[in-house]
């Protein structure tokens, strides 16, 4: 059977971190400045009980209640976060039970960011087009604000937490595939340029690692915090990218023309624009969504698309390039067709 | 690019007058040589030369001249 995207919804904690808000904190950022830089004006934060399951749940629970599908009749449930209710079980497990979807359903729990997305597709389509599930529940989640020093300014200014909850279902034996061709990257080398140091088997917490020290730009972090070498990761995605459009693009043998939309992971609007200048894309069909969430890491593909969606900018029969990049280093592509 | 245009470059980068760059100025006395700064950096390399710098050597660098020297060979006359 083939798969194809049948529905899209998302869910913001209900507290946000204004550009304002940023501003007095840090005396030597105007709001101005702030959005100029990254195109975000506000981000939303989770609060100190709420997990990504949980802001997973209530984006799934969307779902339902759009009578789009009932929770018996999903029989696959995927959850991709970095950060899970528990080391263990599967958080995964915790929200099949929560949802009240059937306990004859799979469900696993997968660890990417900002890649989640188009993997979490990957899975899904597999997973329907050897008919082992016909309605895979994709939740990408994810609540960085918790890793995220308050002191780090750089940081904070860019990530938002969010879940979305997308449903690929199977379409009539005979339609034409309406997600694929697949590309995929990964380089473990760059492990080091986005990472929580802290807190896992490698490294254990311990009494010095909570303690937080400042760096040269004047962020303030501790290894139990989330690192991030901005330049390093901007170097990646500018050499990675463009690779990987063009490579799915050979691979389902379309040219750039052929695409209607390009919806990458609304990582700031300072990559995307280059990127979108890089590689050629036309304004009007390269979207920037993020000005109102952040990047929301494996949630901001969807969220997006979905964004776009209730701008009825998407019709019947368009084809949408997708790419998620980012920790790990991971990354893939794929093309869309909307139905 | 030629040499006057890669710091008119810089200065656009870091927001500055044009022409105001003499390439003697050391970084850390502009404020506004910061991480995205060097992001921007790293765009107009990769733009006008097609490289991708080490970011080590690009933190490295301590003045103006330094970072024109990551990429001297390039240069146009």
């Amino acid at each position: 059977m083939n798969a194809y995207i049948k529905s899209i919804e998302y869910f913001f904690p209900e507290t946000t971190l204004t550009n304002e808000m940023l501003a007095n904190q840090f005396s030597d950022w105007s709001a101005k400045k702030i959005e100029a830089k990254t195109g975000i004006r506000t981000r939303h934060i989770a609060g100190d009980d709420v997990c990504a399951s949980d802001l997973g749940v209530r984006a799934a629970k969307k779902l339902f209640d759009s009578g789009v599908i009932a929770p018996d009749a999903v029989d696959f449930l995927l959850f991709c976060s970095e950060s899970p209710d528990y080391l263990l079980p599967p958080t995964a497990c915790l929200m099949q039970d929560r949802l009240g979807i059937p306990t004859n359903s799979g469900a696993l729990d997968f660890n990417l960011g900002c890649s989640g997305f188009v993997y979490g597709l990957s899975l899904a389509q597999a997973l329907i087009f050897s008919e082992q599930a016909a309605n895979v529940l994709l939740i990408t989640a994810e609540t960085y604000s918790k890793y995220i020093h308050p002191q780090d300014k750089s940081i904070r200014s860019i990530f938002g937490d969010g879940a979305a909850a997308t449903l690929i279902s199977s379409c009539k034996f005979g339609e034409v595939n309406k997600i694929g061709p697949f590309v995929y990257g990964t380089d473990g080398s760059g492990y080091k340029n986005l990472i929580v140091p802290f807190g896992g088997a490698r490294n254990p917490c311990t009494d010095e690692s909570s303690i937080a020290e400042e760096d040269q730009h004047g962020s303030v972090r501790s290894q139990e915090n989330i690192y991030m070498n901005g330049p390093e990761i901007f170097n990646f995605a500018i050499k990675t990218v463009p690779v990987a459009v063009n490579d799915v693009l050979e691979k389902a043998g379309k040219s750039l023309e052929d695409i209607d939309h390009f919806v990458f992971h609304q990582a700031n609007a300072y990559i995307l624009k280059y990127l979108q200048k890089k590689i050629g894309i036309p304004k009007d069909k390269f979207h920037v969504n993020l000005s109102e969430c952040g990047n929301t890491v494996s949630a901001s593909i969807p969220i997006a698309l979905k964004m776009i969606l209730d701008e009825k900018k998407i019709s019947s029969g368009d084809i949408v390039l997708v790419v998620g990049f980012g920790v790990g280093y991971s990354w893939a592509a794929t093309l869309i067709e909307w139905s | 690019m030629n040499k006057v245009e890669f710091l008119n470059g810089l200065e656009e980068i870091m927001e500055l007058d044009e022409n105001s760059l003499a390439g003697t100025e050391n970084l850390k006395d502009l404020e506004v040589w910061d991480s995205l700064a060097v992001l921007g950096f790293i765009a107009m390399i990769d733009n006008n030369f097609g490289l991708t710098l080490d970011v080590k050597k690009i933190m490295d660098c301590v003045s103006v001249e330094d970072l024109i020297s990551l990429v001297s060979k390039y240069l146009e006359d």
